[in-house]
């Protein structure tokens, strides 16, 4: 049903601008992004700082663009666990149920009830803070939305005919999950991930917040925004570029995930 | 249709009643009423809605109320039991402590005529007349000594300098006081945060001296207090004062903007220059805090090494910190300048001179990465500040930027508890921010941060010129040769480099119109001070 | 068999609180300072051997582990939940003055959130491409960039600071509270209505949805009155999770508009270690998400059931 169908056009101008993105990113020349200059201060963009200067007087752009890594290791880092751990263990709990339906249930409940911030907090006491360690947090504290959603999917899926005619048919329990729920279900979740995946820099942002912060020299998207969170009314500028690389990431995964969707819903009426 | 939007309807109440339920379970099983809103909860020690509280108010009609947007509040009264509640008390202008500091850094007391030694060890505390709690109870030689042997009993930080000092009432207004250890400076110690005078009621509450009483408090969220009225004949013209906790300086800024605070204390210093441009009073005052760095000099650190010390010393770029701080000044030593003993160092800038110090202790740039190394080993130093004083990660970025430019490279760190990352990680650098004369006296600070084996030399630094210099101090009293030794040992220091001393800073606090007059001083010591809001 | 379940849905509660309580527990006793060291800096006290062997002592820390598993876990349940390191203050005490707080906010934040995504989601299916589709989509995007503080400070700005119509922080705060009800609302349903909206367009495929339209109903009308089921389960399903987060959901808005909630109490107990209230809070939430569970799932059972019954007419 799902297998033949060719992912839409938009997904594809996605795809290709989120890698140009990352490379972009990871290939363009920083400047020294450490270097401050307190007699420059909030200075407006210009040919020697592309994107002006912070209440340091360091340079935005070389700022942002030495976040990017830091930033995106934590989005996909974190996405990537909870959308591969969170799904598996959704659809078996939705196919299987029975003691290890019960045991993967309680682990997501366990993980949704305890909230990233204070998982955050207790473990960097324990640990040291890192993007690493965020990316795990957050990873696996989001997993509990997935499983829920993979095994309500999959439950739904199982009660179809096709599915019973496969069994009768002699295929095996995980080759049916594999070949022909994971490609129903896939869709709905992926629409979820898009719509999660680049929170993560504000959730990772809303650590700073309450005081979990990591080396304040090596920036990330969110850390700047929230550093740069006072001069909203004074300094707009400050605020709208580490907001503008968010809501390009988001778009790329929005486009991804959501929209190429659509596309493929136009066989539907209207 | 209509049933259809009924179910909506029972769909969404369901939402409601879940929530209701909950919030009614929390009643059932735990029994207690729960508050709501903005009524104050207290446990028993903590409630002071006292009668004089009750009776300022009807008196505190049509008065005026000054919000103040601090940090934090205190969560407890209890001035004992409580880590530093005593000081924050003072802070706010509820207690006294016996000596207190004024404007220009002297001692007074409200509470005390004279303080005299009578031996070594035996010293005569003489009561001023009419002093009284803000019940209106007397504060005579009984209640004084029946505090203040409490807090000696309970709170070590007390009895730090003179060990636990015996108060014995003598008559009404006398009381004699027992020293465990020598000192010539009782008036000093005297004027310690912990020494708060205070009375504990039979109900467990507490009263106090200052020029406000607690009528209301929120723990830790808001505290509303009235004027004592047997402060002084002037109660009647002070304002109702209502402090209020902001955990985010962004936050504060917008309360003060939109005119629901009167005063935010403090703000940072590009907050302070945004307020400055949008026509707001915003003040720069003395903090009497001395910003410096703590160099890991520990045998077998790598800052173990002078001329590295010597170099990092050289890089730092104090001019620009002063800058970047919006006021203050480049350090001269280990006090603020407006204190008789503070230090003559003269402190340079010289990346070039930092550079030929780095060669000298034999670090150089062999793998061209732009960053020194040595024996195969690149230079990495850990920079760890914390962030209850927020100019202090300014100035380690600052720093950090510095290092880089001569060749060092840097992490950073911010820790919630600095006192026990210094005892138990690994650092090279620690940023500190420290009232080095909060009892006007330059022994103290010193002997803490420089004697051999003393509680808060974090480096282990010891030298025995400093120690004798530190001994005699002890025993001269207040004055030219005093404040002589005291710069001498802020000159060794700056030789030998366990601190680099940084900044002498100024705080930025913005006040409204209505408190263009109030000048704080001693830093954040006394935010509430007699004078505010009397100055039409 | 409905018994059963109940059943077993109780024992799985109760295995969590087993394993989360025996979590806590454990974590608290692995951390590099003791409880009963931080009780001592906390109080000024000097740190010698025989002050820590009595704090030690005093909180039964020097019992056998289990018993003392055992007694933490009989006081919390008969409402005994310790009292805070660094402060001394009585936690349920606590907690009860500030709980009102941060559940206004999440609930309200969440049930305007669902009504505002249901309604959105519905009409973005309708109309696919139409304003509420692109709509939806644009909200979902700047949401997700967009952190949480900056719209705060916004609101601030344009209502406290520019207009002053509102005072956000002195008085009961109750302003502070509806902006930040209506903030998290936002939040939530922008990133539920994309839910709603797929749920809607997997039924417009089904096959009842075609044969009515095709005898001639009108589209919307069949949606909305004959595919809500199925909708409301995927929407129940996603907002489950976030109820967990009633009590640490907020936190941003409460730092943002210095509302002083459990979030806001429970940082700055962690940040002074103080683990008494950590290993309280955990148990609270525990017990909080048996009930959202519990009730949840009874309402998804009797939308089920119904559905199974007479969903397709």
């Amino acid at each position: 049903m799902a297998k033949d169908r060719k992912k839409g056009k938009s997904g594809k101008i996605a795809f290709v601008f989120l890698l140009l993105y990352i490379l972009f990113f990871a290939f363009a020349p920083h400047p020294k992004y450490i270097e401050t200059d307190v007699l420059n201060t909030f200075s407006l963009p210009s040919s020697q700082h592309l994107l002006g200067t912070d209440h340091l007087g360091r340079d935005v752009y070389a700022l942002l663009a030495a976040g990017a890594f830091r930033t995106l290791e934590v989005v996909f880092l974190a996405t990537a666990l909870s959308f591969l751990g969170g799904s598996f263990l959704g659809m078996l709990l939705g196919y299987f149920g029975g003691v290890w339906g019960s045991v993967i249930q309680f682990f997501a409940d366990f993980v949704s009830v305890l909230p990233s911030f204070l998982a955050a907090m207790a473990l960097s006491a324990l640990f040291g803070f890192s993007p690493l360690m965020a990316g795990v947090v957050f990873g696996v504290g989001n997993m509990g939305e997935y499983i829920n959603q993979a095994a309500v999917l999959t439950e739904g899926m199982k009660k179809q005919e096709f599915i019973d005619a496969q069994k009768v048919l002699g295929l095996g329990n995980f080759q049916i999950m594999l070949s022909h729920i994971l490609p129903n279900i896939a869709r709905q979740l992926f629409v979820f991930m898009g719509n999660k995946a680049a929170g993560m820099v504000s959730l990772y942002a809303g650590l700073a917040f309450i005081g979990l912060g990591t080396d304040i020299t090596k920036p990330d998207w969110g850390t700047l925004l929230y550093q740069y969170r006072g001069y909203l009314t004074s300094y707009p500028l400050l605020v709208f570029w580490p907001t503008l690389c968010i809501v390009c990431l988001t778009l790329c995964f929005h486009l991804l995930f959501d929209a190429s969707e659509e596309e493929e819903e136009s066989t539907l009426y209207d | 249709m209509r049933r259809r939007t009924k179910r909506f309807l029972s769909t969404a109440l369901c939402v409601a009643a879940v929530a209701a339920a909950a919030m009614g379970c929390g009643n059932s099983t735990t029994g207690t009423e729960t508050t709501t809103g903005t009524e104050v909860v207290t446990d028993g020690t903590g409630e002071s809605t006292t009668e004089s509280g009750t009776k300022a108010t009807t008196e505190a009609e049509g008065r005026k109320t000054i919000t103040i947007g601090e940090t934090s509040v205190i969560n407890k009264i209890d001035p004992v039991n409580n880590g530093s509640n005593a000081w924050s008390l003072t802070a706010d202008g509820i207690s006294e402590t016996i000596f207190m500091q004024d404007e220009k850094g002297n001692l007074t007391s409200h509470i005390a005529e004279s303080v005299t030694q009578k031996d070594a060890l035996t010293w005569e505390l003489k009561l001023k007349e009419g002093v009284k709690f803000s019940d209106g109870s007397a504060v005579d030689a009984d209640a004084l000594s029946v505090c203040m042997n409490a807090i000696m009993e309970h709170d070590t930080i007390a009895s730090a300098s003179a060990g636990i000092i015996t108060f014995t009432p003598i008559d009404e207004l006398t009381v004699e006081l027992k020293t465990e250890r020598e000192t010539t400076i009782m008036a000093s110690v005297l004027c310690e945060w912990p020494i708060v005078v205070f009375k504990q009621l039979e109900d467990g509450s507490f009263l106090f001296t200052g020029p406000y009483a607690i009528q209301n408090m929120n723990p830790g969220v808001s505290l509303e207090l009235v004027p004592n009225p047997y402060y002084d004949d002037r109660a009647g013209e002070r304002p109702n004062v209502v402090l209020k906790a902001f955990a985010d300086g962004a936050t504060m800024q917008q309360a003060f903007e939109s005119g629901e605070i009167d005063m935010a204390f403090t703000v940072t210093p590009e907050t302070a220059r945004i307020l400055e441009d949008g026509g707001y009073n915003v003040k720069d005052i003395d903090a009497g805090y001395q910003y410096f760095m703590v160099l890991n000099s520990k045998e077998n650190e790598t800052l173990s090494d002078l001329s590295l010390r010597e170099a990092i010393n050289l890089a730092v770029n104090r001019e620009d910190m002063v800058t970047a701080l919006k006021g203050g000044r480049v350090a001269n030593g280990f006090f603020a300048q407006y204190y008789s003993f503070a230090g003559e160092v003269e402190e340079k800038y010289d990346p070039e001179e930092a550079k030929a110090k780095l060669a000298e202790a034999g670090y150089s740039d062999t793998d061209g990465d732009g960053f020194v190394d040595k024996d195969g080993e690149k230079l990495t130093l850990k920079l760890v500040t914390y962030p209850s004083r927020p100019d202090l990660s300014i100035l380690m970025q600052l720093t950090v930027s510095n290092l880089n430019a001569i060749g060092i490279d840097a992490t950073t760190e911010i820790t919630d508890s600095i006192a026990n990352y210094l005892k138990t990680e690994e650092y090279d650098i620690a940023f500190y921010a420290q009232h080095t004369a909060p009892t006007g006296d330059p022994t103290y600070a010193l002997s803490q941060f420089f004697r051999t084996n003393q509680g808060i030399n974090y480096n282990e630094y010891s030298n025995e010129r400093v120690d004798a210099l530190l001994d005699e101090m002890g025993t001269l009293p207040a004055g030219d040769e005093k404040d002589k030794l005291a710069k001498e040992v802020q000159q060794i220091i700056s030789e030998d480099l366990p601190v680099v001393y940084l900044v002498d800073p100024q705080w930025h606090i913005a006040v409204s119109d209505a408190l263009a007059d109030y000048q704080p001083y001693c830093g954040d010591y006394y935010v509430v001070n007699p004078e505010l809001g009397l100055s039409e | 068999m409905r018994v059963r379940r109940m059943m077993a849905f109780c024992l799985r509660w109760l295995a969590i609180f087993f394993v989360a309580s025996l979590l806590v527990f454990g974590v608290v006793r692995l951390l590099p300072t003791g409880p009963a060291v931080h009780y001592l800096t906390g109080m000024n006290l000097p740190l010698t051997q025989e002050n820590i062997e009595s704090i030690t002592k005093s909180m039964g820390l020097d019992k056998p582990l289990h018993q003392q598993y055992l007694t933490w876990v009989a006081k919390f349940l008969q409402g005994d939940w310790g009292t805070s390191l660094t402060s001394n203050l009585d936690i349920r005490t606590e907690f009860m003055a500030k709980m009102p707080y941060s559940l206004a906010i999440s609930l309200g934040g969440i049930s305007f959130g669902a009504v505002f995504a249901y309604g959105i989601g519905y009409c973005a299916a309708v109309h696919r491409g139409g304003f509420w589709d692109r709509g939806s989509r644009v909200l979902a995007v700047l949401t997700q960039a967009i952190p949480v503080f900056l719209i705060a400070i916004v609101v601030i700005h344009f209502f406290g600071v520019k207009l002053r119509i509102a005072k956000f922080f002195t008085g009961d705060s109750h302003l502070a509270i509806v902006a930040s009800i209506l903030i998290m609302a936002c939040y939530k349903a922008a990133a539920w209505a994309r839910v709603v909206r797929k749920a809607f367009r997997e039924e417009m495929s089904k096959s009842y949805v075609r044969f009515s339209i095709a005898r001639g109903f009108d589209k919307k009308k069949v949606l909305l009155f004959h595919s809500y089921r199925p909708v409301l389960c995927s929407l129940i399903a996603v907002m489950i999770a976030d109820f967990a987060s009633v009590f640490g959901g907020s936190t941003v808005l409460e730092f943002a508009f210095a509302i002083p909630g459990i979030s806001y109490f429970l940082v700055s107990c962690m940040k002074h270690s103080d683990y008494t209230v950590l290993q309280s809070y955990i148990l609270v939430v525990i017990c909080w998400m048996f009930l959202v569970h519990l009730l949840f799932g009874l309402l998804l059972e009797v939308l089920d059931v119904r559905r199974r019954k007479g969903g397709l007419e």
